[in-house]
């Protein structure tokens, strides 16, 4: 089992400067203090979806490199993403979920399914490339490879829950609307 | 989100003056078109069966089949993060199940424009006694569902309606806001056919 944020450490040192993050529930503290930057977009209060945002994100936009950190609970509400992502088949996409089998956000209740789900197998049968890591230096080693598809791919960090502390108030909560509409202007202004 | 009469699209109407379904599908894409769409995600269902060739034929559109009409409206507020303008096309009952995704999207401001195909809308126009043979909720939920979460909304129950598509389109990203077209059927597809 890996320690969220240092994955997460090990994901911004390799983390572009042109590349856009949607990031979904549990790195909500820790992920704009590793990596900030103004193309990270926070899908809050609408759990499973950010993988069906960053698809969005993806087409609109295939000249930039988008990563997904989708949590398990978040991507059991919406499985078949996978299914939607191996039928579009976008080239720019690397999406990342962290297992650690609970909500962690609300009260760290198990998921269905844990221990038993296997995310890896379900994305391999949606035609996805898919792999399954529980130790850091492995994973740290293939990033950069696992950052350069040329297909859709899910990348499976088993990691352990985290420390118990509150969500935070940050401006990623409060300010998002205005943080999602500086990207797409920041996006559009690069294009121009 | 009241509609004035006139841009009912013949709410007190029978859907009378409905020619090929194919024609009215057309106009409706090239309404999308000069707006600016340029992605289409999809949720095949019955009543929008008249858009389906069409909107595959169409290349100026990319369509994007999702599992979900969550999916749908997800994507589409991405595609405008990331600089596009897109539209959604599912049908009523599948947008009930899309609240959450909804709410967050009209409150992040990303627009974009559902396409929505309106389930029973036609049986409610050819019964006015009130004795309304539909699927329990779906006629007397669309709107007020739609109204709910403040979303701007249009019906194109005739082909001189299509023009509202634009307007539904204009709305959206001037106002940054989902908007809504409910489409009543155009070719009287009878599922299972």
């Amino acid at each position: 089992m890996i320690a969220r944020n240092l994955f997460l450490d090990e994901l911004a040192s390799v983390r572009g400067p042109d590349d856009v993050v949607v990031f979904t529930m549990s790195p909500c503290n820790y992920w704009p203090q590793a990596s900030p930057s103004p193309l990270n977009l926070f899908v809050g209060g609408a759990m499973g979806y950010a993988s069906s945002v960053a698809l969005g994100l993806a087409l609109a936009a295939p000249e930039r490199r988008v990563i997904v950190l989708d949590g398990d609970g978040s991507l059991l509400m919406n499985l078949g993403t996978l299914v939607t992502l191996g039928h579009a088949r976008p080239s720019n996409l690397v999406h990342f979920v962290l297992e650690n089998g609970l909500y962690e956000l609300t009260g760290r209740v198990g998921i269905p399914g844990r221990g038993a789900v296997d995310f890896e197998a379900i994305a391999r049968g949606a035609g996805l490339e898919a792999t399954t890591y529980d130790e850091l230096e492995p994973l740290a080693g293939d990033l950069p490879s696992l950052l350069a598809p040329d297909r859709p791919r899910l990348v499976c960090v088993r990691v352990e829950p985290g420390a118990r502390e509150p969500m935070q108030a940050t401006d990623t909560l409060r300010r998002a609307p205005e943080l999602a509409h500086e990207m797409t202007t920041l996006l559009a202004g690069a294009r121009a | 989100m009241a509609m004035s009469a006139s841009e009912q699209g013949s709410a007190t109407e029978g859907p009378s003056g409905q020619t090929d379904g194919a024609h009215r599908a057309e106009a409706i894409c090239d309404e999308l078109v000069a707006a600016g769409i340029t992605l289409l995600a999809w949720v095949p269902d019955s009543e929008t069966h008249f858009m389906h060739d069409v909107i595959e034929a169409r290349d100026e559109i990319r369509v994007v089949q999702v599992c979900r009409e969550g999916e749908a409206l997800a994507l589409c507020a991405g595609a405008y993060a990331g600089g596009a303008r897109a539209a959604l096309l599912i049908e009523n009952q599948g947008l009930f199940d899309a609240g959450n995704i909804l709410k967050w999207t009209i409150g992040m401001r990303l627009p974009y424009v559902m396409l929505v195909g309106y389930l029973f809308y036609e049986t409610m126009q050819r019964d006015k006694t009130g004795a309304v043979l539909t699927v329990q909720g779906v006629r007397d939920v669309t709107e007020p569902f739609l109204t709910a979460f403040g979303v701007p909304t249009w019906i194109v129950a005739r082909d001189e309606d299509t023009r509202l598509v634009g307007k539904a389109c204009d709305a959206a990203f001037d106002e940054r806001t989902p908007t809504a077209v409910l489409l009543s059927s155009a070719d009287r597809y009878h599922p299972g056919t």
